[in-house]
């Protein structure tokens, strides 16, 4: 008892001189912001609540109210947002008329306001302390997914994240895909159902050089990123349920030559989970 | 208390450091016992505590704590001079062995070397050897002799303390010196300084010699050298005065200080290479770690080079700085630039107080506040993602313009008010220097230091590239400086005008800022604070007017110069005279004029003198004036018709030749004339010849007599004259002599001030200059009686520091700097 209390005084104190050096910052909007030793979101919608906890460490109390989650009407595939608000969930034209290999995709959040902000500090800036929180969120998002009507958890065999080229990662210097998952491997232990359930890191390989998605059209995706993946030798995904892990969903192009390679060597069913993805297909 | 929590401490060392600040300052003017300051620590510290332990946020209590910790860091600073270990004890005790060690390398100049040294055991006569802390300032009179820093010797000397020039400017050298640990000062004779064991040097400081030696090989221009000395290593001794003068001119001195430019380039430098190196691990790109690693390693090289650089304050802030920065990598946290500018200040206070009195600590840290904050309140905000080439070049254009210029204004009053210079084609010639020196010459030059231990000969070549680039650097510098008004004397502001001065920046940089964001109320606050300050501004400028050139009294000042003599005579209107400049033997070892009497002058606002008077042409009244009609604006140029055959003697005809100023001496005197209703004879010597023929023997006695009245008061400016030229006084002139204030003749020596003169001029008061403690003894003590037997006041500098007389012609009143004599 009295230990932790050192400890907890201790770590107050760490916490105090190290606010006192580095502050906090919003990386949505720049200010500085205060550490709060009590949250009060109690107000918000769940979803909402639970965004403004995790990110309270980097978005300010008004940046980490500034969220908007995928909320139903949906398209029950591909996880579209639909403009009409009072419709149940149906699938989308696309995915009635061309349906890609993908079962299932969801994401957490639209790509847009102060999420937006979080991925680019993520991506461009290196913020890599921004992974904790949504690495978290994701993995709501997943118990939320992979649970039956009975309330059982069920879940995929493999979780893979979208990879990288070689070249890309040293210049990045990490995976942004990798490390919302990173973590998983200990919630998954305790959670019933999955204690089978793998993270692997290099299951897919990215071959060759490719341009940056953001920007291009749905068409120029696809070519762009025809034939970037294999299959990693030492992974075996027959019969195998796999779920795929990425930033942010906008055509589905990128998941979808995954899930291609995925698919044709014998993968009963890829789902994807993604942190964000666009309101509408194609605008990044 | 919500809006001070969320507002004050949003960047949480601000308020801090000003609490520090405010302790610092305290601790220099009140003395408070440290018994107190010691309980108010430890309660401050036990109430945080308590509040930690109760999950309270403190607010004041860290405020109160830190003003406690100024005023303790001050106090500890400035009070050991009390303490009987320390070299200033052994001042009364004659000739005393002392041996220590040199903590600086030794300074060059004219055949002294200075330097500071660390004193293990001091001997006086009669007594055992004591053990001693802290510093003395030595000189050493020889140029044969060499030492180096970390050597052990051991000498013979009188023990001097320091002593201030009591002047209204205010400069405190004693306190100066106090932040460095000394007190006393000892002169080294030839022949009697003793080297007793040479000095282990350090790796950096054969890092720093080898380097020197570097660029001495591949660098054959001595002025490019002596400029990437100071580039590289932080040596800026090498420079040349004339050199330096060109730099302050052209407003470019910050360039060859080692700051935020160097270290950066270091640091991103080796930032780049470590994080590339490190994305070779897989393990580190999996875990992410690559920045995080490359942040720590970085660390070493940017400390080495720090510590390399010497560590002058804007190293130091720097150094901080990009510490704060690199290990944002690490913890995976934010940093905010003026906290962490902030945090630089409040690290280099703790470590050494004194460095806040300290000029480039000021600069420096001045000129990194207001770019920032500027940058912050002007500097364009939206994104840089899809715009077109062209607006981005536009734009970082004028960026790049507007560092220039705020970093100008934010050291200009700085600048005015310790170099009374400021340079009016600073900002061209920054904006064409700064990207020639930041993108070229440094990067180039580091290179050249970071490759030489691995390929001396690239290193060479480096070296030698930057060499052309800095060549034409220092051409466009000399340029610069040699176009007519490059930069102009100024006046020096008080504290309060400079801080006037700054509100007034802040609150316009404010102002345009909320325009700019559109918050109605801020702008409105801004507006209003604006204008009272501008109010105030405005006021004190027409005080000043007033004071300087529409006042009606005749006010004479006695200047504190040491040993010498320089009085200050404000005419009503604000006409000026300067009579004599004081002055040492040797204007190389100590410049009066330039340290001590043209501050002075800056400080009372005066910038062009009428009239500067010398009453006989030697050292310890001429050798002051040479800097001040070298400097300042002076018409006419009055003296007693005798050139000693001198150098100081030719310097000042020549000076005085390149000027224009017109020279009248005692053929070109009328009887008598007005000025502004004070009346000015010339009553010695009576004609050129009778001085140049019957007293060239002495020429003290050729001293020009200079007599004020103004209504019922009179002052009599005596010079040097001896009782010869006092008895041909009285015999021609008689009651004419009579006056009220005296300055009493040749410091008051002995042979001067004779009963017969002393009668005749009937003064009330007696003014007498002379240096503290000064070899003569002077004022002789028979003098004193004399005067104090005849019921007048005495009024000397050497124990009141300058004496201020006004009178508006009905009486004079007389005030000393310092009080209690």
């Amino acid at each position: 008892m009295r230990k932790t209390l050192v400890k907890k005084t201790l770590k107050t104190i760490f916490l105090s001189l190290k606010d006192a050096v580095f502050p906090l910052k919003c990386l949505a909007c720049q200010e500085l912001f205060l550490r709060q030793t009590a949250h009060c979101e109690m107000d918000l919608a769940p979803g909402k609540g639970l965004y403004a906890h995790h990110t309270s460490l980097y978005l300010c109390e008004h940046c980490r109210r500034d969220f908007q989650g995928i909320e139903s009407p949906i398209c029950l595939r591909c996880g579209l947002m639909f403009k009409e608000r009072f419709s149940g969930d149906h699938l989308c034209g696309d995915c009635l008329t061309k349906p890609g290999k993908i079962s299932f995709a969801r994401a957490l959040g639209v790509y847009d306001r102060s999420l937006k902000y979080l991925i680019h500090a993520l991506k461009y800036r290196g913020k890599i302390q921004v992974s904790r929180a949504l690495s978290r969120l994701l993995y709501a998002l997943y118990c939320q997914c992979y649970t039956n009507e009975t309330m059982e958890c069920e879940g995929p065999d493999i979780i893979l994240p979208v990879p990288l080229f070689k070249k890309r990662f040293r210049q990045r210097g990490f995976n942004q895909a990798w490390l919302l998952i990173k973590d998983w491997p200990l919630f998954l232990a305790c959670r019933s159902g999955n204690e089978k359930t793998e993270c692997i890191k290099d299951g897919l390989v990215r071959n060759r050089w490719t341009d940056p998605q953001a920007g291009l059209d749905r068409k120029k995706r696809q070519s762009n990123i025809k034939g970037a993946f294999s299959l990693s030798s030492h992974l075996d995904v027959r019969k195998k349920h796999v779920l795929l892990i990425d930033d942010v969903y906008t055509t589905g192009a990128t998941v979808e030559e995954c899930a291609a390679v995925l698919m044709k060597n014998g993968a009963r069913k890829v789902d994807v989970l993604t942190v964000s993805r666009t309101s509408e297909k194609g605008v990044a | 208390m919500d809006i001070f929590k969320n507002d004050v401490y949003k960047r949480p060392i601000i308020p801090l450091l000003f609490s520090y600040i405010l302790g610092l300052v305290l601790g220099g003017h009140v003395f408070i016992p440290p018994f107190i300051i010691w309980v108010t620590v430890i309660a401050c510290l036990s109430f945080t505590g308590y509040g930690i332990f109760r999950k309270q946020t403190q607010h004041l209590v860290p405020l109160i704590l830190f003003i406690a910790l100024g005023l303790l860091a001050m106090q500890t600073a400035l009070v050991r001079e009390n303490k009987p270990d320390y070299p200033v004890c052994f001042t009364e005790k004659g000739l005393c062995k002392i041996k220590g060690r040199l903590v600086t390398s030794p300074g060059m100049n004219h055949g002294r070397q200075t330097f500071s040294l660390d004193v293990s055991t001091i001997e006086a006569p009669g007594e055992q050897a004591r053990k001693i802390q802290g510093n003395l300032r030595v000189t050493v009179h020889c140029n044969d002799l060499v030492v180096h820093k970390g050597d052990v010797i051991e000498f013979v000397s009188r023990i001097k303390p320091f002593r201030n020039f009591n002047n209204t400017d205010g400069y405190n050298y004693k306190r100066h010196m106090a932040f460095q640990d000394t007190w006393a000062r000892a002169y080294g004779k030839r022949g009697t300084v003793r080297l007793l064991e040479s000095g282990q040097t350090g790796f950096l400081d054969k890092a720093r010699t080898a380097l020197e030696r570097f660029i001495d090989e591949y660098i054959k221009s001595s002025s490019q050298a002596s400029v990437f000395k100071a580039l590289l290593v932080g040596n800026r001794d090498q420079i040349s005065p004339d050199l330096n003068d060109e730099f302050k001119q052209t407003g470019t001195a910050h360039l060859l200080a080692i700051s935020g430019l160097h270290v950066g380039i270091v640091a991103g430098l080796f930032f780049l290479i470590f994080s590339f190196t490190l994305t070779w691990i897989p393990a580190l790109l999996w875990h992410a770690r690559v920045k995080t690693y490359a942040g720590i390693l970085t660390l070493f090289p940017v400390l080495v080079y720090g510590l390399l650089a010497g560590m002058a304050p804007s190293t130091q802030r720097a150094v901080v700085m990009v510490t704060v920065i690199l290990l944002t990598w690490g913890l995976g946290a934010e940093h905010d630039i003026i906290n962490s500018l902030a945090l630089a200040a409040l690290a280099i206070l703790a470590i050494s107080p004194g460095a806040l009195y300290g000029v480039s600590f000021q600069l420096s840290f001045a000129a990194v506040f207001f770019i920032i904050l500027g940058m912050g309140c002007l500097g364009n905000e939206d994104s840089d993602i899809l715009k077109s080439r062209a607006f981005l070049l536009k734009k970082s254009l004028k960026s790049y313009a507007l560092v220039s210029l705020l970093a100008y204004m934010g050291t200009l009053p700085l600048l005015m008010h310790y170099f009374n210079q400021i340079s009016v084609v600073g900002l061209v010639a920054n904006m064409i220097l700064v990207p020639l020196m930041g993108f070229m010459v440094v990067p180039l030059g580091l290179g050249a230091m970071f490759v030489y231990p691995f390929c001396s000969i690239a290193a060479g070549a480096l070296i030698r590239l930057a060499g052309m680039f800095l060549g034409l650097a220092l051409d466009l510098i000399h340029g610069f400086a040699s176009l007519p008004y490059a930069s102009v004397m100024t006046v020096s502001p008080s504290w309060f005008e400079m801080a006037c001065y700054y509100l007034l920046f802040c609150l316009c940089l404010i102002f345009v800022s909320a325009k700019k964001k559109d918050q109605a109320g801020l702008m409105k606050g801004a507006l209003i604070l604006t204008g009272i300050l501008a109010l105030i501004f405005i006021g004190d400028i027409f005080y000043w007017t007033h004071a300087r050139f529409f006042h009606a009294d005749l006010r004479v000042t006695a200047l504190d110069v040491g040993q010498g003599t320089s009085n200050l005579v404000e005419f009503p209107g604000g006409q000026c005279m300067l009579i004599d400049g004081g002055g040492f033997t040797d204007n190389n070892a100590f410049d009066v004029g330039e340290r001590v009497v043209a501050p002075f002058l800056w400080s009372r606002k005066i910038a062009c003198i009428d009239t500067v008077v010398l009453s006989h042409a030697e050292s310890d009244h001429l050798n002051g004036l040479l800097y001040i009609l070298k400097h300042f604006k002076v018409k006419a140029f009055w003296f007693n018709g005798i050139w000693k055959p001198s150098k100081s003697c030719d310097l000042l005809k020549s000076i005085v030749e390149k000027n224009n100023i017109t020279v009248l001496s005692v053929k070109d005197f009328p009887d008598h004339w007005d000025m502004n209703g004070v009346r000015i004879q010339v009553l010695w010597p009576p004609d050129e010849s009778e001085a140049g023929l019957a007293y060239m023997k002495d020429i003290n006695n050729a001293s020009l007599v200079l007599k004020l009245s103004y209504g019922e008061d009179s002052f009599l400016f005596t010079g040097d004259i001896k009782k010869k030229a006092e008895k041909a006084m009285v015999k021609r002139l008689g009651d004419e002599l009579e006056c009220k204030a005296l300055i009493v003749p040749h410091h008051g020596s002995k042979s001067s001030s004779s009963d017969l003169f002393i009668e005749k001029v009937k003064p009330e008061i007696a003014v007498i200059s002379a240096g503290y403690k000064n070899r003569f003894k002077m004022p002789h003590k028979a003098v004193l009686k004399r005067l104090t037997e005849q019921g007048i006041d005495i009024y000397r500098t050497d124990l009141g520091g300058a004496i201020l007389m006004t009178t508006w012609g009905k009486g004079l009143s007389v005030d000393t700097v310092l009080t209690g004599h």
